[in-house]
């Protein structure tokens, strides 16, 4: 008797097991369905102030992303035969190029249980400030434009589809030197803006040059938005007493480059003059015969149709500026990951961060593939995309190297 | 050693170059140091929205530049657009500033020091913010490096020195409006009144004087000459931007001091001092001690002569 009452106890607790089992898997199934049900992404970057240009153009494009993805339109690299999860834009987060904001846009984001995933922050130092709070929460962000080499390093759950600052700095010293027959004691003025950006870049061209036995003249000059004036005047007179070849000037303000040039060439400067891609803007910085190094291609590469749907929906002169492009193919990292955890029922924040390790994109609208698996970024880079333009008479920039 | 070795490799043409960029900087901290100067000399209030006065001086010449074609295609040749560009850019900094002393200021001249400065930081945010929501933050250029084929751009060479006219015309203009701002204080009776006003207020209104008026006429003046610095600083440096009052108010509050706060000729003296300070440690040092290098001669006089180069001490009745 006692032993019948002992297997029905058994029996009875099994069975209570896996009802308990089953209900669990079935809740978590039906939690990762809602999830993927009203899954969307949110935007992080300067939305307003001296930089908005540039959140704006990115925001757009992201926009344009979730456009053709919710509405089924073939995009180049999506993986055949992936069911799409539609997505929503959850939150436009202005976080200004400042840490203090992109802090609070996070803590928007992370309470906002919808958003599996972040194109952003656009800076690097709106990812510093944003990012611990984004990667306690495992929430992936996947920057179109942030550079600094130590970010890969530092942040757990930062991704981003551009090349790094070293990069950008190697590939294009490498054509500069190379363009301007720069050899062995050749003199180069290097110039940055006393931001992280710029100071970072200098560095990583410093080093490139030295490589090579070039003799560097280090300045800096703060950028125009947090100096007295923006006067390159004296530099300029230095320049061209010390018989400069080359000026590298990285800088986030493209109407300061412009002023530089123009100065450098009132003084009589001859040499050549190269900016970064925080000066890409062809309204802004334009002086024909300038050269400028770019974590993408030019517009003119980017896939006709998209640029063309751009055009129409936010106008010529923003679809000019190939700044805000590598932000479509972020989103659309982020959206295949998401998509594919779906498939697998793995749905959750953290699941996405680590699915996008595995995301391949034959080809993008940028013209080249997509991964993260450049290992001199941590495996959370791609491998691809430093190009250099050369200003052009009229203005236009013409893509004159792309690095391989 | 950087700078020794700067200076033997280098001839008296850079020295001159140097010079002559750090006068026409110079010239811009000048002008904008007697606005902070004569509103203390008169009111001992340290008007930090005086920055952001400058900075809509630059948006005023720019919208003038623009409404007349722009830098490419002026419709009317560059002499009377420049002096349009002033007269427009000088007339609405003196009303603004005017504005601002009968709203911000003058409500609080019986409260306490602190009341008026927290009032100046306000306005300075209110202007700088304005002007964000009004034209937004992308800087703006003046573009003159296009006007009529760079004509301001030119050099004209006189012995070892060679000068752009843009230069000629910044130094020359900022003279020229300091020699009239000393000739109408010492020389006109609203002058004499300013400066009764700034040796005692209390006397000066038992005489007759209307503090008020004097006030006003104070703060008219010294906008205006924002106004005309910051019309200059866009036709010699391009950009106009909502932040740029706040860092040239600090250097030119550096150079106030340093000249001796509350004195017209030691303004001229200090901005003069700062800028060409700036261009020599920019050409024979480094620009990344730029800054350091200002902010020292700052401690340097505070320390060893704290009422400036023109400043006299105050005597304390007891």
């Amino acid at each position: 008797m006692v032993k019948r009452v002992g297997v029905i106890a058994t029996l009875a607790a099994a069975l209570a097991l896996v009802a308990a089992t089953v209900g669990s898997a079935s809740r978590n199934a039906t939690a990762v369905s809602a999830l993927c049900k009203q899954a969307g992404l949110a935007y992080a970057g300067p939305l307003s102030g001296p930089a908005s240009f540039l959140g704006i153009d990115q925001h757009h494009w992201e926009l344009l992303f979730l456009n053709n993805w919710n509405a089924g339109k073939p995009i180049p690299g999506v993986p055949k035969g992936l069911k799409r999860v539609k997505l929503k834009d959850a939150l436009d987060g202005d976080s200004m190029l400042n840490p203090q904001d992109a802090a609070t846009v996070a803590g928007q984001i992370v309470s906002n249980k919808s958003i599996l995933g972040l194109v952003g922050f656009a800076g690097s130092n709106e990812n510093l400030g944003g990012g611990p709070i984004l990667d306690r929460a495992h929430v992936a962000y996947v920057s179109g434009s942030a550079t600094a080499d130590s970010l890969t390093a530092k942040l757990q759950n930062f991704y981003r589809v551009v090349p790094n600052n070293s990069k950008q700095a190697n590939a294009g010293i490498t054509y500069i030197t190379k363009e301007l027959n720069l050899k062995k004691g050749a003199k180069v003025m290097v110039v940055d803006d006393g931001e992280a950006y710029g100071v970072g870049i200098a560095n990583a061209a410093q080093k490139a040059l030295q490589r090579r036995g070039i003799s560097v003249d280090r300045e800096s000059l703060p950028e125009s938005t947090s100096s007295a004036t923006a006067d390159f005047s004296s530099l300029a007179q230095k320049a061209v007493a010390s018989g400069a070849k080359l000026v590298y000037a990285p800088s986030q303000v493209a109407t300061d480059s412009q002023l530089f040039s123009q100065q450098l060439k009132t003084a009589g400067y001859t040499g050549g003059f190269m900016a970064t891609d925080g000066s890409v803007s062809p309204s802004q910085f334009n002086f024909p015969g300038a050269y400028i190094s770019f974590f993408g291609p030019n517009v003119t590469a980017i896939s006709k149709p998209y640029l063309a749907a751009y055009t129409k929906l936010y106008g010529k002169t923003a679809a000019q500026d190939p700044f805000g492009a590598p932000s479509f193919v972020a989103a659309e990292m982020l959206a295949v990951a998401i998509s594919q955890t779906c498939e697998k029922g793995t749905t959750s924040r953290a699941a996405v961060s680590n699915q996008l390790k595995s995301v391949q994109l034959s080809t993008s609208i940028l013209g080249y593939s997509m991964a993260f698996t450049n290992k001199a970024d941590h495996n959370r880079g791609p491998s691809s995309g430093v190009t250099v333009f050369k200003i052009q008479p009229d203005g236009s920039y013409k893509q004159v190297y792309a690095a391989g | 050693m950087t700078g020794v070795l700067a200076f033997t490799l280098y001839d008296w043409h850079y020295f001159f170059a140097q010079l002559v960029a750090g006068l026409t900087l110079g010239s811009l901290y000048a002008l904008l140091a007697l606005g902070y100067t004569m509103v203390y000399g008169i009111l001992k209030l340290l008007n930090f929205a005086h920055g952001d006065v400058y900075m809509v001086g630059a948006y005023i010449g720019y919208f003038v530049l623009t409404a007349l074609g722009g830098a490419l295609s002026p419709v009317i040749p560059v002499v009377p657009l420049i002096l349009l560009m002033f007269m427009a850019a000088m007339t609405g900094c003196a009303v603004l500033g005017v504005v601002i002393e009968r709203f911000a200021y003058r409500p609080l001249r019986r409260a306490p020091r602190i009341a008026p400065l927290i009032s100046a930081l306000g306005v300075s945010f209110f202007i700088q913010q304005s002007a964000v929501l009004l034209w937004g933050a992308i800087p703006r250029s003046y573009n003159t490096f296009s006007l009529h084929n760079g004509v301001l751009f030119t050099y004209v060479t006189i012995g070892n020195l060679r000068l752009q006219y843009a230069q000629i015309l910044v130094i020359l203009s900022a003279i020229a409006l300091m020699a009239s701002l000393t000739l109408f204080v010492w020389r006109t009776t609203t002058g004499k009144a300013m400066r009764a006003t700034s040796f005692d207020p209390e006397a000066a209104s038992m005489m007759g004087i209307d503090i008020d008026r004097v006030i006003s006429v104070t703060f008219l003046i010294g906008s205006a000459l924002a106004g005309a610095a910051g019309v200059m600083t866009g036709l010699i440096y391009q950009n106009v931007q909502p932040y740029m009052g706040f860092g040239a108010g600090l250097k030119a509050f550096t150079a106030a001091v340093v000249g001796g706060i509350g004195n017209i000729g030691g303004a001229m003296l200090g901005g003069m001092l700062i800028g060409v300070a700036e261009s020599l440690t920019i050409g024979y040092l480094s620009s990344t001690f730029q800054d350091l290098i200002v902010f020292t001669v700052l401690i340097v006089f505070m320390l060893f002569r704290p009422t400036g180069l023109r400043g006299t001490p105050v005597l304390q009745k007891v």
